[in-house]
């Protein structure tokens, strides 16, 4: 029987939604700040706006508290976690939608949400003549769903529902013992490669590019964003081949990668703790050299780029692009979309394994490939030594950890959620007489937060599909659990005594 | 200046001879690079972005987008997004082009003779066109900034003061910093 959760449950759940949306407020001053200095009047007044309407739910919220002494509970998190990623996008279209680039509002809420669940999908017309405060706003908001909007309200949250905030962000490794301990180390990791990305990427941009310094800043600020929380979304609609510079793509290479290395992996290096051991560094590290493998052999056998360097330079950019689950580019959408055979494959199985577990990454992610991997070797060893034989069923993660029968449970149930994912959005865009190919590829791309394209995300896509994408951005950002928390929780509001 | 005008004629005298050229859409170039690959070509658009100046050559985002001709900034319709190709000028940028587009700036409208380079090995696979002469169409032009939304603004300032005074209120603010002021006073 389904129990109705409590009014006390509905406000505790209010109560903590309204700290995160508060978060937003905050966020928005920095756009805020650049649309006031720069003169873009319009986008500044929709700003104000947005901090107005967020301030405001934030303190209708604040007054919703839960009695003293109660906590959230494992599943409040959840819940919170979900709506987070669905209520979020909704504030966060107010500058978006206000500044005319788009057709529908439904478009602003899409990009919002690939923003957010930093995917890197877009739909926005007439990129190139957006105001660079509203342009900021979409690269702040990739920002703040990769390093996590829910940890940011971590600093100020506490008790129990901490950790389940934060697991349900798709975070599974803490560093210390202590949720809010983490949220801090995270942001330390951030804070320091920002300063150190946007710095180098803004000398690059006025020394080699040639951009005057405000405008190499804006470049390198929005760019770091995008790379370092693998989402995607470039300041110009040519995305990285706008920069024609093999010095700017090896910078945005190294932050890509290290914004799909988990966090726990930033802290063991941070304090020289052995890593090359770590089961995710090393499946990492094979799956990226046999997509990139794959990828160039395709390249090559279609004479798609003529020679090694190039071949090289485009195939390793874009399996990086795609491993990391950024979704930069290099080559216009034409050109990708005419990669067939293994240069296509390449890609495709590229983002849908996507980065690190606890990281900014979507997509299946390392640990569980290493894990699957290492039970299905540990499941044919058995069978091959004599009976009563032990196979040790184990492997290294920040020191040795057991494989458990729920922990192979886990990983397989994950792993075939991402396939089954990824095979709905291909065949909603298959009912709309898509080829299979591209449908596939988009499909894994809006799921494992990508967000290459090869054409059929663009603002004339059918609402069902663009629907259908949202869909797959959020829960394919959320890893299921916390979905299947809220569907639960409605359910049990709706039909439980 | 003076380098500025030499440029200048540089890229006018030669533009009135490859005039003869038919013009093709960046989409075209883009949608089948075999067939242009390394062939000599003629493509009309708008600079936006930034003028990436590197001393010898300048690289430019070229767009041929319906916005070209129905800026978004004067007209404010929606015709889709972007298509725009790197061009690579050798020799600068003369003064008359004006800014590059941006927000509320239709930025210079130039047609581009130059050879059409797709993956370019000797650039580690860029693709551009490399500019051998250049016309200036039309200068940039900029646009009065919309003016504010003063609805949303005054709302939105409002809603901020009201809730920041709630908070304020909830958690005693007002009256701790008076007591605080009193007591130091």
């Amino acid at each position: 029987m389904l129990l109705r959760p409590s009014l006390d449950d509905h406000r505790s759940i209010a109560h903590d939604l309204g700290r995160i949306i508060g978060v937003v407020a905050m966020a928005a001053l920095v756009p805020l700040a650049w649309a006031l200095a720069r003169g873009e009047w319009r986008s500044a007044s929709h700003f104000i706006l947005l901090i107005g309407v967020t301030t405001a739910v934030s303190a209708a919220a604040d007054r919703l508290r839960p009695k003293p002494g109660r906590a959230v509970d494992w599943s409040h998190g959840m819940v919170v976690a979900a709506l987070t990623w669905l209520v979020v996008p909704l504030f966060a279209t107010i500058p978006l939608w206000g500044s005319g680039h788009y057709s529908r509002w439904i478009d602003s809420y899409f990009d919002a949400m690939s923003g957010l669940t930093t995917t890197g999908l877009a739909v926005i017309q007439d990129l190139d003549h957006l105001s660079e405060s509203v342009n900021l706003w979409r690269h702040i908001l990739q920002f703040l769903g990769g390093q996590g909007i829910v940890l940011a309200a971590l600093l100020f949250l506490a008790g129990s529902g901490a950790l389940s905030l934060f697991e349900g962000e798709g975070r599974e490794h803490r560093m210390f013992p202590n949720v809010r301990t983490t949220a801090r180390f995270i942001w330390l990791v951030s804070a320091t490669h920002a300063a150190i990305g946007i710095t180098v990427l803004t000398l690059d941009g006025i020394f080699v590019q040639g951009f005057d310094a405000v405008r190499a800043f804006f470049h390198g600020a929005t760019i770091f964003m995008a790379a370092f929380d693998t989402g995607g979304f470039s300041p110009m609609s040519t995305s990285i081949a706008y920069y024609n510079s093999p010095i700017f793509e090896a910078i945005v290479a190294v932050l890509m990668v290290a914004g799909a290395m988990s966090f726990g992996l930033h802290h063991a290096i941070w304090n020289r703790r052995k890593v090359l051991d770590n089961i995710e560094v090393r499946t990492f590290a094979l799956t990226v050299s046999v997509t990139l493998a794959v990828t160039i052999l395709g390249l090559a056998l279609i004479g798609a780029v003529g020679e090694l360097y190039p071949l090289v330079r485009v195939g390793l950019f874009h399996v990086i692009s795609a491993h990391t689950g950024t979704g930069f580019t290099t080559v216009s959408v034409a050109e990708m979309a005419s990669w067939s055979g293994l240069a296509f494959a390449g890609i495709a199985v590229a983002m849908a394994l996507g980065g690190m577990s606890s990281s900014t990454a979507g997509g299946v992610k390392s640990l569980r490939i290493g894990l699957a991997m290492r039970a299905m070797r540990d499941t044919v060893r058995e069978a091959l030594l004599p009976d009563g034989a032990v196979v040790p069923q184990t492997y290294r993660q920040y020191g040795t950890q057991r494989i458990g029968p729920n922990l192979v449970r886990s990983v397989f149930s994950i792993s075939l959620l991402y396939v089954a994912l990824y095979l709905l959005g291909a065949a909603v865009a298959l009912g709309f007489g898509y080829d299979l190919g591209p449908a596939l590829f988009e499909s894994i791309s809006a799921s494992a937060a990508v967000g290459l394209s090869v054409g059929i995300v663009s603002p004339d896509m059918p609402l069902l599909l663009e629907l259908t994408y949202i869909a797959q951005m959020w829960v394919g950002r959320l890893e299921f659990i916390a979905i299947a928390a809220l569907l639960g929780f409605t359910a049990s509001t709706v039909f439980g005594k | 200046m003076k380098r500025f005008a030499v440029a200048l004629m540089c890229f006018l005298l030669p533009a009135a001879a490859a005039h003869a050229q038919e013009e093709l859409a960046v989409s075209t170039l883009l949608a089948q690079p075999d067939v242009y690959n390394q062939q000599i070509v003629t493509i009309r658009g708008e600079i936006v972005g930034d003028y990436g100046d590197r001393g010898d050559v300048v690289w430019v985002q070229l767009n041929d987008d319906p916005y070209v001709d129905q800026p978004f900034a004067e007209e404010g319709r929606l015709a889709g997004t972007n298509t725009g190709i790197s061009v690579r000028l050798n020799g600068g940028v003369p003064a008359e082009f004006g800014p590059p587009g941006g927000y509320g700036i239709r930025g210079p409208i130039i047609e581009v003779t130059g050879v059409f380079r797709d993956l370019d090995p000797e650039l580690g696979g860029l693709t551009f066109v490399e500019a051998t002469a250049v016309a200036l169409v039309s200068p940039a032009e900029a646009f009065a900034e919309p003016g504010p939304d003063t609805a949303a603004a005054v709302t939105g300032a409002t809603l901020t003061a009201i809730a920041l005074l709630a908070m304020a209120h909830r958690r005693d603010l007002l009256r701790r910093l008076t007591r605080s002021y009193r007591v130091s006073g």
